[in-house]
């Protein structure tokens, strides 16, 4: 026994010495905690790219900007050409941050290699080919026909990089310096970009957990905390420093699966979809504002104005569907219980969070509602057995309304979760395919959600808001773009 | 004495709270009184939705001590039997069911759960049975290494040798002797089961998450750990009482 | 020797039974991990897409063929690419393992040692003071959850008192806390189990005897006890161990440590079967070592055992 437990102890101090590797401490520094990290540098692998972007290393060619629109980035310019082919123009004085200039040579040489190596990357119009024609001309050709090659060019997949035997090197405004996979990422100034000197170091630090990460920066650990939980904010009211409150593009919908016999009817899903106070939801959540339809309000293509809530009419529009209500305050049809399961997923805590409310508001109206939480959600939703499901979904990664609407709602669509069907709808998307001019697309586009919101097979719910923690150093920083852009060029210390 | 004085507290606690008419619907929302503090109509306080805590605890009662219950009957039941075996059982049974515990121990709780939701769907009964086989293998094993310390005593050598069966050779000589360490484990169990059945729920094993337990109400109410203490207290503490209940029960002092 | 090659060949065999069940029940779960990824990174999925990532996955072919394939990559240090992240998991491993096996086994270590010393001090008092702490501890690691007392104590230390960084201190520092905290779920039931091994030879006649020879109770108990209370203690590990694979997970993910009980919980929500495998592996590896030293050592301070 004795001997056992010396033995134990050498091994333990052994295994304590062999981890006392001292962390380079930076007085000056910008320290970040956030609940995502990097989990490797290389764009190719994963979705590396998404980390490597929002961390401010990486950046693409196109880059969605604070009003959602795609804007040039390291690109000047992008043609389509008669032929099917696009011609992209290459900003002027733009550098690598070991200050080789972006080349369209290099350009291509990197997306070529991301392309080959990462399905993600040939997802929205198959495999692209980058062809360098010159210094700063790059042509590309798609695998299938594209209107939007700046918003794919846009997506996380795309970071422009420069391999340097195995290490890539990025463009962004930081260059990193140490990368702990899983806990921390260093990083310095790229001296190459413009106003380098106005940017100090940042370490990027994982905290997995939303409170561990708020009471880190109640200790004073961190100058950015993102994001938050909404819950720990009245505990930070006492420190010092502030919590910034920002729309992000993560709708909150509710699924109706219009298989279903009861959902089958659009009087039924309208009645449901008006049954619900978003205010309440917002309330529940404590943030965020009642969406007005798929997109948050700050895009273009968003719908206007509020969606109604009407208990009155939801009641008879269920009366009118033939489901009359009872003594016991709940309805029936042919003797049939009006019962619907509402699902949700853990992830996404403010789902959860709604469920008794919608619970409670469908009970009001006469329907039995009971709740159920998976964690695979995008299985039980593909699998259709279900009712209600209540989702978050970014519904436009990219810049551009097309994706979200064709992939979920079009006949057949991959992800048409509610197995709805409508040929007027499906002619809209096909149209909407085709339209290369913005405007166009934008007309097109709130057409579409006019159809969606007449026939509610979703329930959109609530543009949720997100919140970070600023130390009073970074007093400057204003987020946007939720997790994709977090550390930007003007993440600058305030003095 | 005290443990009888538990047992009346907590009979006594749950009448008081049917008395006083707490027992309402743990499901209405009231959004305009969101985390109230105790007061005459909510005594316990209300939550992050405007339900009754106290309402909530007494509904989530019956469903957290179901699963103490089967995890203390079914785990031990189950451990004993296959602890016999490991310890006593011919050759191949004994290395089998070696072989099953070891894997129960290495493969976390959460994968088994899932792929029993994929064959039995959401329900009580797997719910039960993921308690059941997540709970019985640490059991099982250090039954079966009790047992074999047993099985060097004379008389257990003297009642093999005089042929006396297997089930009465258990009954006789080794659960007696082996009863105040499982009891020592036993105690141990009922609080994590708790926990363990909120996690389930979680993965979808609950065929109504919306129904109050003390496991989801801890889960549930966690990220008001410090702005409202009170809401992640108010199960704990009722999860504790039973635990220390159970332990002066089954963790005799006396012995 | 060829007992030592028997023993060896025994757990080999062990240990390959518990591996082929894992990764059978791996399979078996709800989820597929291709599609979680697709739908994890906002992209759009054509049947190529996923036969592409199927096969760079090794997901292809029958279960017998994937599970050979892989097992030959374990044994050889191939562990693959995760799913989730692209990257070597024996890289990650070899970066993570070091934090999880030092929570582990200091959690346990400290657990057991202190487990022992209090059960020794409970039962030379029962019903005394340090009883009642043992059984206080006991109660409190079952009823209290762990993520609760682990963001109190962050809250205590460095929120109110700032005596520690937990997050941003060297590898040592980050360890400390996470330690503790799981230690401190095992501790109770470990005295319990002590305590019971030593009152059972409280009770017998030797014990007796060796009173009446004019020991002092604490030093007799000691004497004739130790054995007695090991050997619980020892027989009590297995749901120990349960518990601290769990434990160390929620207090990696609580203190922010990169260990690999954390990485795991993300992978199981992935479906990330290259990181699954190995750490059931490696854990499935650990059990059976553990057991088998707890049975060696029951053996060696129980020569009635054979």
């Amino acid at each position: 026994m004795i001997r056992l437990r010396a033995a134990g102890a050498i091994a333990t101090a052994v295994l304590s010495g062999a981890l006392l590797t001292p962390l380079a401490a930076n007085a000056e520094g910008v320290t970040v905690g956030q609940t995502f990290i990097a989990s490797g540098l290389d764009p190719a692998e994963g979705s590396n790219g998404w980390a490597l972007v929002s961390h401010g290393i990486g950046e693409q060619l196109f880059r969605v900007s604070r009003d959602g629109e795609v804007v040039p980035n390291l690109a000047a310019s992008a043609t389509l050409n008669n032929d099917g082919t696009w011609t992209i123009e290459l900003a002027a004085e733009r550098f690598f941050s070991d200050g080789a200039p972006v080349t369209a040579e290099a350009v291509a040489t990197a997306l070529n290699r991301t392309g080959e190596a990462n399905p993600s990357a040939r997802a929205t119009a198959g495999r692209l080919t980058f062809t360098a024609v010159d210094e700063d001309t790059l042509s590309v050709a798609t695998e299938q026909p594209t209107t939007i090659l700046p918003s794919i060019l846009a997506e996380w997949a795309f970071p422009v990089y420069q391999m340097d035997g195995d290490t890539p090197i990025f463009t962004g405004p930081f260059a990193v310096t140490n990368f702990e996979p899983g806990a921390t990422i260093e990083m310095t100034p790229n001296t190459f970009y413009a106003d380098a000197d106005a940017r100090s170091d940042v370490t990027v630090r994982r905290i997995a957990d939303g409170q561990s990460l708020a009471l880190a920066f109640a200790a004073g650990e961190l100058d950015m905390a993102f994001n938050l939980p909404v819950e720990t904010l009245a505990m930070l009211e006492a420190t010092e420093g502030e919590t910034v409150t920002f729309p992000v593009a993560y709708q909150y919908m509710m699924w109706m699966n219009t298989r279903t016999p009861a959902l089958a009817d659009p009087l039924v899903r309208r009645a449901v979809d008006m049954a619900i106070n978003r205010a309440d939801l917002v309330t529940a959540a404590q943030a965020g504002v009642p969406a007005t339809g798929a997109f948050a309000a700050s895009y273009p293509f968003a719908a206007e104005g509020p969606l109604p809530y009407d208990p009155e009419m939801a009641a008879s529009l269920l009366d009118e569907a033939g489901w009359a209500l009872g003594d016991d305050g709940m309805r029936t049809k042919d003797g049939e219980p009006l019962e619907l399961v509402l699902y949700a997923y853990p992830q996404r805590p403010d789902l959860v969070t709604f469920q008794p409310v919608v619970r409670a508001a469908l009970a009001e109206l006469g329907i039995a509602a009971t709740t159920q939480v998976t964690e695979n959600p995008s299985d039980v939703a593909g699998s259709g057995d279900f009712d209600l499901f209540l989702w978050a979904q970014h519904t436009a990664p990219a810049g551009d309304p097309g994706l979200f609407l064709s992939l979920f709602f079009e006949t057949g669509a991959a992800r048409n979760y509610t197995g709805w069907s409508n040929p007027e709808y499906d002619a809209l998307i096909a149209e909407l395919r085709a339209e290369g001019d913005p405007q166009g697309r934008i007309d097109l586009a709130l057409k579409a959600q006019e159809i969606i919101a007449a026939e509610a097979p979703v329930s959109f719910l609530v543009t949720p808001e997100w919140h970070v923690g600023l130390s009073p150093r970074l007093a400057g920083y204003e987020p946007w773009g939720s997790d994709y852009y977090v550390i930007r060029p003007d993440l600058v210390v305030t003095d | 004495m005290i443990r009888l004085a538990f047992l009346f507290s907590l009979i006594g606690a749950l009448t008081a709270l049917w008395a006083l008419d707490a027992i309402g619907d743990p499901h209405a929302v009231d959004l305009t009184n969101r985390l109230a503090g105790p007061s005459r109509g909510h005594i316990l306080g209300t939550d992050h939705l405007g339900r009754d805590l106290a309402t909530r605890l007494v509904w989530g009662a019956v469903p957290s001590l179901i699963a103490i219950a089967i995890v203390l009957a079914g785990g031990i039941g189950v451990g004993v039997f296959a602890g016999g075996l490991i310890a006593l059982g011919p050759k191949l049974l004994s290395d089998a069911s070696h072989w099953l515990a070891e894997t129960a121990l290495a493969v976390p709780t959460l994968v088994t759960a899932l792929v029993l939701s994929a064959f039995f769907g959401a329900g009580i009964f797997t719910i039960a049975a993921a308690l059941l086989i997540t709970s019985w293998a640490p059991y099982a094993l250090t039954i079966a290494a009790l047992f074999d310390r047993v099985r060097g005593e004379p008389y257990w050598r003297a009642s093999e040798a005089l042929g006396t069966p297997l089930a009465a050779g258990l009954h006789r000589h080794l659960l007696p002797n082996a009863w105040p360490a499982i009891g020592a484990l036993a105690g141990a169990d009922a609080g994590r089961a708790v926990i363990v059945v909120a996690s389930l729920g979680f993965i979808g094993l609950s065929s109504d998450t919306g129904r109050p337990e003390w496991g989801a109400m801890i889960n549930e109410y966690r990220m008001f750990l410090f702005s409202e203490p009170r809401l992640v207290l108010a199960p704990v503490l009722a999860c504790t009482l039973v635990t220390v209940y159970l332990h002066l029960m089954l963790d005799r002092a006396d012995r | 020797m060829a007992a030592a090659f028997g023993l060896i060949g025994r757990l080999t065999l062990s240990w390959l039974a518990v591996v082929a069940a894992a990764f059978l029940l791996l399979r078996l779960m709800p989820g597929d991990p291709v599609e979680v990824f697709l739908s994890h990174v906002n992209t759009q999925s054509g049947p190529e897409i996923v036969a592409a990532y199927r096969a760079a996955w090794g997901l292809d072919g029958s279960l017998t063929s994937q599970f050979l394939r892989w097992l030959k990559g374990f044994v050889t240090f191939d562990w693959g690419v995760s799913f989730q992240t692209g990257r070597p998991v024996a890289d990650d491993f070899a970066a993570r393992l070091p934090y999880s096996a030092a929570i582990g086994f200091g959690g346990m270590a400290l657990a057991v040692i202190s487990g022992f010393l209090i059960g020794y001090l409970a039962a030379l008092r029962p019903q005394g003071a340090v009883d009642t702490l043992s059984r206080g501890l006991a109660v409190a690691g079952q009823s209290l959850p762990a993520f609760a007392v682990g963001l109190v104590a962050l809250w205590v230390l460095g929120v109110q008192l700032r005596w520690i960084d937990a997050f941003g201190g060297g590898p040592v520092e980050r360890i400390v806390l996470p330690t503790l905290l799981v230690a401190l779920f095992s501790v109770g039931s470990m005295s319990r189990l002590a305590r019971a091994g030593f009152l059972d030879v409280r009770r017998s006649p030797y014990f007796r005897t060796a009173l009446a020879k004019g020991r002092s109770i604490p030093a007799a108990l000691w004497h004739h006890g130790r054995a007695a209370g090991a050997l619980t203690l020892l027989a009590g590990l297995a749901p120990e161990m349960a518990w601290i694979v769990g434990g160390t997970a929620v207090a990696e993910i609580v203190f922010g440590v990169p260990g690999v009980s954390e990485r795991v919980v993300q992978a199981v929500g992935h479906r990330d079967y290259a990181i699954l495998q190995p750490y059931i592996a490696l854990v499935a590896l650990w059990v059976a070592l553990v057991l088998l030293g707890a049975r060696s050592l029951r053996r060696a301070l129980d020569p009635r055992l054979t």
